[in-house]
């Protein structure tokens, strides 16, 4: 038999110098963890314009003042809390458009009670985000708004815009699921497999612990051990432990979900795909995905494993508009905001195309608008939905079919 | 059991003089009682007579039964049914027994097919096969206790008690059989780590810090769980899971309602109705308003 080359007493040496060091970090780890921590989150100034039911709308105090002329209303998803968007100071996406003379709304949907067990999509989508837009649109006397929504809530977002177009100027979703027909993703493949009925009669709500035990088994091995290896080789770092106790207190505070909404969106949509196929319906109306004429930027992760690129891709080809864009990062579902990288690239990306889109005028996309809003005009098919917006809409080189923008591009710009 | 012949004259004569000096006893302390009650009021008198009546009634009685244990043939009889009784005990503890037998014959019947369940000298899937044989063996045998008809007054509350550890019996298996698919992923990372180690070591590329061992583990571990997490088998554990889980929960809240029915505070279920109507209340207030609001822009 042949025999390994094993040097075993380096092997064993450097175990030694392993313990040593494990030694030292935990007790220099224990005055860290001892010592006063700095772990606030989402700590931008802020003001409750707006409150209905547990629903809030935040309005961002702006330190530099308002340059763009539309007001932008960032739409959570009902999963987790909108407080990811202002992590910590250097790492907010918040402050970020606040810096870039962004007039910033934000949604908190609050924490849903058994009470709320029979709000539907409808209710979040006709009720509360078309009360918030009509609150916004008033109170800034602008008759169009700027839409962003995040995973679940720029689904929302894609569903309000496709039956309230003629309320919103821009709209931009971000790793946000329209195309649920996919293997890819593991959460696509088990919310087919649940008994979504059973699962709603008995908790009415879906409780948030439920779904972060489902969120922690897709990937025990990182997420449930390899992170908290991480921790304690760290635990010693106290820039380190705060962000990492911040991410941590952002991760577990997780609202329920609705139960009615919950069992809407696995059955339409998980499981019959409704949406991409301009099947679904909200409230007895059609969500047509044609009738979104105005530019749309889609930012999605390469290796978001909740929503993969599969389920997020389509949409730019099947919206009536023609000024679309689609912006794939190389990063994760919650990368895309929190990293440092991202924090390059992806919010001032959309600052810049927000304001390059700031100053048009709204007579073309407006009258495109009304006219498919005329009672029972049927929405045009794509193809001649594109060829109308042509022209005095789009001023630059449609951006539909063209090769995704490069990243470096992107950062060249932004910088 | 046979009796000694002399033994039962002696005996018949000491019954007949107890008999007759009871009797005697009870016919004295009657004819004595109503002179041992001094005057009493009248209503206090008709309360005392009745107690005084079903006090001579009862003498009478051991009067008269004094009096007919006197007799030699009526204690001759007695004493012949007293001989019966050893018998009445022995057969009543017989059918005791003979029931507790038949309990225990069916018990170890139920036991022994654990070991059908599972086949012999096959030890690969040994914990599996055992969490299989166990949930088999109690949904068969040991859950049809639990769901024995209850009777009376309290049956539907036996019967939601009876469910409720019925349910929790089997989530407790479904539990152990969710996380054992879960766990197989660990052992089979280990087994493929030995071997990459194995192979690393006669190449003589072999990492030497922990921390390698542990990535690379990890490594394979993730892999692993990725494959489970789509095999059908993973989604058929993780749908009974959840559908037990759900069970329990009903179960639960079953019981839970009928100890919140004793109680001054609302039961779920008249929540949940009362949550429905302030639900569709709300929807028909809000639609209203906004009605009322075009009308008012239209108005102006």
């Amino acid at each position: 038999m042949e025999q390994p080359k094993i040097s075993l007493d380096l092997i064993l040496a450097n175990l030694a110098a392993e313990a040593e060091k494990a030694q030292e970090t935990v007790s220099r780890a224990v005055d860290v963890l001892l010592g006063p921590l700095d772990s606030a989150l989402a700590t931008t100034p802020y003001d409750v314009v707006y409150q209905e039911d547990r629903v809030k709308l935040k309005h961002y105090r702006s330190p530099g003042g308002v340059t763009f002329k539309t007001p932008l209303l960032v739409t959570y998803a009902l999963i987790n809390r909108e407080t990811m968007l202002d992590l910590q100071p250097d790492r907010s996406v918040v402050q970020t458009f606040l810096n870039g003379g962004i007039d910033l709304y934000m949604i908190d949907w609050g924490y849903p009670t058994r009470k709320d067990r029979f709000l539907t999509i409808g209710d979040h989508v006709n009720g509360y985000m078309d009360n918030i837009v009509d609150f916004i649109r008033e109170r800034t006397g602008v008759d169009k708004i700027n839409l962003m929504g995040i995973c679940m809530g720029g689904t929302f977002c894609v569903i309000y815009t496709a039956l309230h177009p003629e309320k919103i100027k821009n709209l931009v979703t971000t790793v946000t699921p329209t195309n649920f027909d996919t293997n890819q993703g593991l959460l696509h493949i088990w919310m087919r497999a649940i008994d979504v009925d059973h699962l709603v009669d008995t908790f009415a709500n879906l409780p948030g612990d439920v779904m972060n035990i489902g969120f922690l088994l897709l990937n025990p091995a990182r997420l449930m051990l390899d992170k908290y290896v991480g921790f304690f080789e760290n635990m010693a770092n106290k820039a380190f432990v705060e962000n990492f106790v911040r991410m941590e207190r952002w991760i577990f505070d997780s609202p329920d979900v609705p139960g009615e909404t919950f069992r809407q969106f696995v059955k339409d949509l998980y499981i019959k795909n409704l949406l991409i196929k301009n099947e679904l319906e909200i409230d007895g109306q059609r969500v047509d995905l044609r009738r979104i004429t105005m530019p749309l930027l889609n930012f999605y992760g390469l290796y978001d494993h909740l929503v993969p690129p599969e389920a997020c891709s389509l949409l730019t080809s099947r919206v009536g508009s023609t000024d679309t864009e689609d912006i794939a990062l190389d990063t994760g579902h919650i990368g895309i905001y929190v990293s440092s990288k991202s924090q390059r690239e992806f919010a001032p990306k959309i600052i810049r195309w927000l304001r390059e889109r700031d100053g048009e005028e709204e007579g073309a996309v407006a009258e495109e608008g009304k006219k498919e809003e005329a009672p029972g005009a049927a929405p045009p098919p794509p193809g001649e939905a594109r060829a109308a917006s042509r022209g005095p809409v789009k001023k630059g080189p449609t951006r539909k079919g063209v090769p995704k923008a490069p990243l470096k591009k992107i950062i060249e710009e932004t910088l | 059991m046979s009796e000694a012949p002399s033994e039962r004259p002696a005996l018949e004569k000491v019954m007949e003089d107890w008999a007759a000096k009871s009797a005697e006893f009870w016919k004295t302390a009657l004819e004595t009682l109503p002179k041992a009650i001094p005057n009493i009021p009248a209503t206090e008198a008709l309360l005392k007579n009745r107690y005084l009546e079903a006090l001579e009634k009862l003498l009478k009685g051991w009067q008269a039964l004094s009096a007919t244990m006197a007799d030699p043939a009526a204690a001759d009889a007695v004493l012949r049914g007293m001989s019966t009784v050893p018998e009445f005990f022995l057969r009543l503890s017989k059918a005791g027994w003979e029931a507790s037998v038949l309990i225990h014959q069916k018990a170890l019947e139920t036991a022994g097919k654990i070991g059908q369940k599972v086949e012999g000298y096959r030890f690969d899937d040994i914990e599996q096969e055992l969490l299989k044989a166990w949930r088999e063996i109690y949904e068969e045998e040991f859950r049809r206790y639990f769901q024995i008809p209850t009777l009376g007054l309290t049956r539907y509350y036996q019967e939601r008690l009876n469910r409720l550890v019925d349910q929790w019996n089997i989530l407790q298996t479904t539990v152990s059989e969710f996380l054992y698919v879960l766990y197989l992923p660990v052992e089979r990372s280990f087994q493929v780590l030995q071997d990459e180690v194995e192979a690393m070591a006669k190449e003589g590329r072999l990492p030497q810090r922990a921390k390698d061992y542990y990535n690379l583990w990890v490594k394979i571990l993730e892999g692993h769980y990725m494959t489970l997490f789509k095999s059908p088998e993973y989604l058929s554990a993780l749908r009974e899971m959840l559908k037990q889980v759900d069970n329990f929960s009903v179960a639960k809240n079953q019981v839970l309602q009928d100890i919140l029915q004793f109680l001054p505070v609302p039961t779920t279920k008249e929540m949940d109705e009362l949550y429905r109507e302030l639900y569709q209340l709300k929807k028909r207030v809000k639609e209203l308003e906004k009605k009322v609001s075009r009308l008012e822009k239209a108005g102006h």
